[in-house]
């Protein structure tokens, strides 16, 4: 099957410091994906390469094919790539519903058409109530779940979720797990970078681990619990507590 | 082997202006590099000393530079004072607050002097006007002299007393990041309130050393303050060194085209300048990249 | 809000309504003027209030439209009107050429380079003589004809001012509802989170400068037509982006009705100060009009409009017991 979003050999250095090497990865379509790794492992730098914020010193990405390695935020947006913040990012000022239609407008024709089509995704978020509230009244759940709403509403083929479970407590974190299943069994593939190991463990089809920039290991869940690498540098202490 | 009389003149002239307008400039690059706020009002300052020269040698007989020794710490004395809380406000405000609050000092105080002293271009004779002194077979107004002799003392004491000061580390420290600063024990309201006190009167001592050489009117403060701002993005933002660099290198393009193309062209010649550093190198010559584009820390 | 609708109904109203009831030249005159100003904020404010880039050098679009249609006129026999649209393409061209060369630039130094721009422009002027007469200015004929946008009666020019000042607030109302509106909206609160939603922030960002200027020239070629005579220093001066920017910080950027507010506010006052004190007391207004703006900015830092908008919303809530809406768009 070839990969939908294909990472290849992307290497990023900061001046001296190389923070990601020679680091490959392949995403299938409908999928869903997990990042994990120690701290300082450079998962959010590969985040942030894949969703635009800068190119890579090195390497290339492809999504369906194409090469996007040099496209911007909007650009990768228009051909279906969406993420949240690791910490969110609302639009303060305006309700939680105008907040989605930012990310409905591109595929509406007007700014009403955007707004019904951002309540429906609102529906789908159980955000229902919050609707009319300004984004700057919701709590630190509430404002997750935003960010995934409105990266939702811009119809992407690919969702990148940046520890969208960073900060919530046990049934917020069911909830989530919950509604991230429930995202790719529309058909999009989701790439999640997760610290919250019962996330991982229960959606993610394939995970790749990453440590000190390199990627350690990929494989299923199960697979890369058992593997004694992994375990030595990153789950010893999660599969112990 | 030697340079044409005419190179010589070039030169030497280029350093005298360069010297002045660094002293204009680099209390401005200072506020913007420790508090990152523009202070639109800057070069009012500078004309508002030069009033106070003026009047001090019109109506009282003083000499401008001992009127200076008041004036400058004078200007200062306002700032920890009756602006504090001005500052302290301007400091914690959104950038478009921070631009018109300033732009709004700057209105007030340009018509201010209007009101008071007309609009009148005004320049004083001392005895030492027209002395000229030599200088490499150059003769050289001795005025203007002093001026370059004060600039370089200050621009020595200012980074030596950056480097080596409690006070200079204590600035640094806050310019890069002021929650740590404060976290360290350091009173980063004062700081700030005493840096704008220095980089205003700084303004101040430009204005005393200008009042000798040129005339002032109330207009005068918008003019060197469009001077400053090429001055300081050339040579970088928040970089002392490069508000160096970038007043010599003004000072030198404004006379090499005051003399190569025509008198009344020069400023457009630093404006293309000004528009060439902003699209090529924002950050200046020696400024921190990036200093353009992001905010107070 | 019907409330909100129909003081701003009102307030659009208030200046042709009062041309309308009286004959007095003078007021004529005053009314013209405000309009003006208002077209001048309300042009000012789609760049600095719903992309919020805050530029000080608009001058330099009311100036290259007060030149072009008067150089058209003059040398080509092109009337004002088109000479208007030409200016108006010019000066969008310009600022598109500024915003591309600025782009990057955030606050002051953006500020900055608009100052810049303008003082250049200004120089330009006052030496290319060969083609703009330097300070001796340039005249107009003043005889009057319609078609040349030269009209006999001072009631005519306060109309076709307001009906350019009604025009461009309807324009801005419906940008600020658009589709474009709300992403400005975003782009304002969180530039990269908007970017990654796919809001194109350079393409906006040159289009509010693009509209912008546009208007702002239109302003220049009617002050042309107005005064019939324009020189460097009274078409490029920076007292003119100062005063555009000024009205709609103290109104309230980002509204549409915002800066008619402050017009309504500020010229009027400037006018009064100035007729009484006359010239002895000569740059009092503007130190008031400092001192007023520091002061806007430190009570009331979006503007008067939507704090009065604040205070109507708090006493309706308390009359009819409802919930206010939150903010909208425009």
């Amino acid at each position: 099957m070839t990969a939908f979003l294909s990472v290849e050999n992307v290497t990023q250095r900061f001046g001296g410091l190389v923070a990601l090497d020679r680091v490959s990865l392949s995403v299938e379509q409908h999928r869903i994906h997990g990042i994990i790794g120690p701290n300082g492992a450079g998962k959010t730098t590969l985040f942030n390469i894949i969703a635009g914020v800068f190119p890579p010193s090195d390497g290339r990405l492809a999504l369906g094919g194409e090469d996007i390695t040099r496209f911007s935020p909007e650009q990768r947006c228009a051909k279906g790539i969406a993420r949240t913040f690791q910490v969110p990012r609302p639009f303060n000022g305006l309700t939680v519903l105008d907040n989605v239609a930012v990310g409905a407008l591109a595929g509406s024709s007007n700014v009403a058409e955007a707004r019904r089509r951002a309540a429906a995704t609102i529906e789908l978020l159980e955000m229902g109530e919050h609707a009319g509230n300004l984004a700057s009244s919701l709590t630190i759940g509430l404002r997750k779940r935003l960010e995934v709403a409105r990266a939702l509403a811009t119809r992407p083929r690919l969702l990148l979720l940046d520890e969208v479970m960073g900060g919530l407590h046990g049934g917020e974190i069911d909830r989530m797990i919950t509604t991230v299943r429930r995202i790719a069994e529309t058909g999009v593939t989701v790439v999640l970078i997760e610290h919250v190991m019962p996330a991982i463990m229960s959606l993610a089809e394939i995970v790749t681990v990453l440590d000190q920039g390199r990627v350690l290991a990929t494989g299923t869940p199960g697979e890369i619990t058992r593997d004694p690498a992994v375990i030595a540098a990153y789950l010893g202490d999660e599969v112990a507590a | 082997m030697g340079l044409s009389p005419a190179t010589v003149d070039l030169v030497l002239a280029s350093l005298l202006l360069g010297g002045l307008y660094v002293t204009v400039s680099i209390g401005l690059s200072l506020v913007f590099g420790v508090m990152r706020v523009m202070n639109f009002a800057h070069g009012e300052f500078v004309m508002l000393a030069m009033y106070a020269v003026y009047w001090a040698y019109e109506a009282g007989g003083i000499d401008p530079y001992v009127a200076g020794l008041v004036i400058v710490p004078a200007v200062f004395l306002v700032c920890v004072t009756v602006l504090r809380p001005f500052v302290l406000w301007l400091v914690n405000s959104p950038p478009l607050v921070q631009v018109f609050a300033t732009l709004g000092l700057s209105i007030a105080l340009q018509n201010l002097a209007l009101l008071l002293w007309a609009g009148n271009f005004r320049s004083i004779r001392t005895s030492y006007s027209n002395t000229l002194v030599d200088i490499a077979a150059m003769r050289v107004p001795l005025t203007r002299l002093v001026a370059f002799a004060v600039a370089f003392l200050l621009v020595i004491g200012l980074h030596l007393f950056m480097k080596h000061s409690f006070f200079g580390k204590a600035v640094r420290a806050t310019a890069q990041n002021r929650r740590t600063a404060r976290l360290m024990g350091i009173n980063v309201e004062r700081i700030y309130v005493l840096v704008f006190a220095l980089g205003t009167s700084i303004a101040g001592l430009a204005g005393v050393l200008l009042m000798p050489i040129y005339s002032v009117h109330p207009g005068a403060g918008f003019q060197l303050a469009l001077i400053a701002f090429v001055v300081v993005v050339l040579g970088g933002l928040g970089s002392l060194p490069g508000a160096v660099l970038g007043g010599l290198l003004i000072g030198l393009v404004e006379v090499c085209s005051g003399y190569f193309i025509s008198p009344s062209m020069k400023q457009i010649v630093y404006f293309a300048v000004f528009i060439i550093v902003l699209v090529t190198r924002p950050a200046g010559l020696l400024g921190q990249r990036g200093a353009e584009e992001v905010g107070l820390k | 809000m019907t409330g909100m609708f129909r003081i701003q109904l009102a307030l659009l109203a208030a200046p042709m309504a009062l041309a309308l009831l009286t004959g007095d030249s003078f007021i004529h005159d005053s009314l013209t003027q405000v309009l003006l100003w208002g077209v001048l904020a309300l042009a000012w404010n789609i760049l600095g209030g719903y992309a919020r880039q805050i530029s000080v050098g608009h001058v330099a679009f009311f100036g290259i439209g007060a030149y072009t249609s008067t150089l058209l006129r003059i040398g080509f026999d092109i009337s004002p009107w088109l000479g208007m649209i030409a200016g108006g393409l010019l000066a969008a061209s310009a600022g598109v050429l500024l915003g591309l060369i600025t782009f990057r630039l955030r606050g002051p130094f953006f500020t900055m380079a608009t100052i810049a721009f303008a003082e250049v422009l200004r120089i330009l002027a006052v030496n290319l003589r060969g083609l703009t007469k330097g300070s001796e200015g340039l005249t107009l004929d003043s005889t009057p004809n319609a078609a040349m946008f030269v009209f006999g009666s001072l009631r005519t020019y306060v109309f076709v001012a307001w009906v350019m000042m009604v025009g461009l607030f309807l324009l801005s109302w419906m940008l600020g509802r658009s589709k474009t509106g709300l992403r400005l909206l975003a782009f304002r609160e969180d530039e990269t989170a908007a970017r990654s939603l796919g809001v194109n922030t350079y393409r906006l960002r040159l289009l509010a400068m693009g509209l912008s200027a546009f208007f702002t020239a239109i302003g220049g070629t009617f002050y042309a037509q107005f005064l019939l005579f324009i020189d460097p220093d009274s078409v490029f001066g920076v007292d003119i982006s100062l005063q555009m920017a000024l009205i709609s910080v103290v109104g309230g950027i980002g509204s549409a009705i915002g800066p008619i507010i402050g017009t309504y506010l500020v010229v009027p006052f400037g006018q009064v100060l100035r007729a009484e004190l006359g010239a002895q007391l000569a740059g009092l207004h503007l130190v008031v009009y400092g001192l007023g703006l520091i002061f806007v900015l430190w009570r009331m830092p979006d503007g008067v409009w939507p704090t009065v908008e604040r205070l109507v919303a708090g006493f309706s809530r308390r009359g009819a017991g409802g919930a206010a809406k939150s903010g909208t768009a425009a």
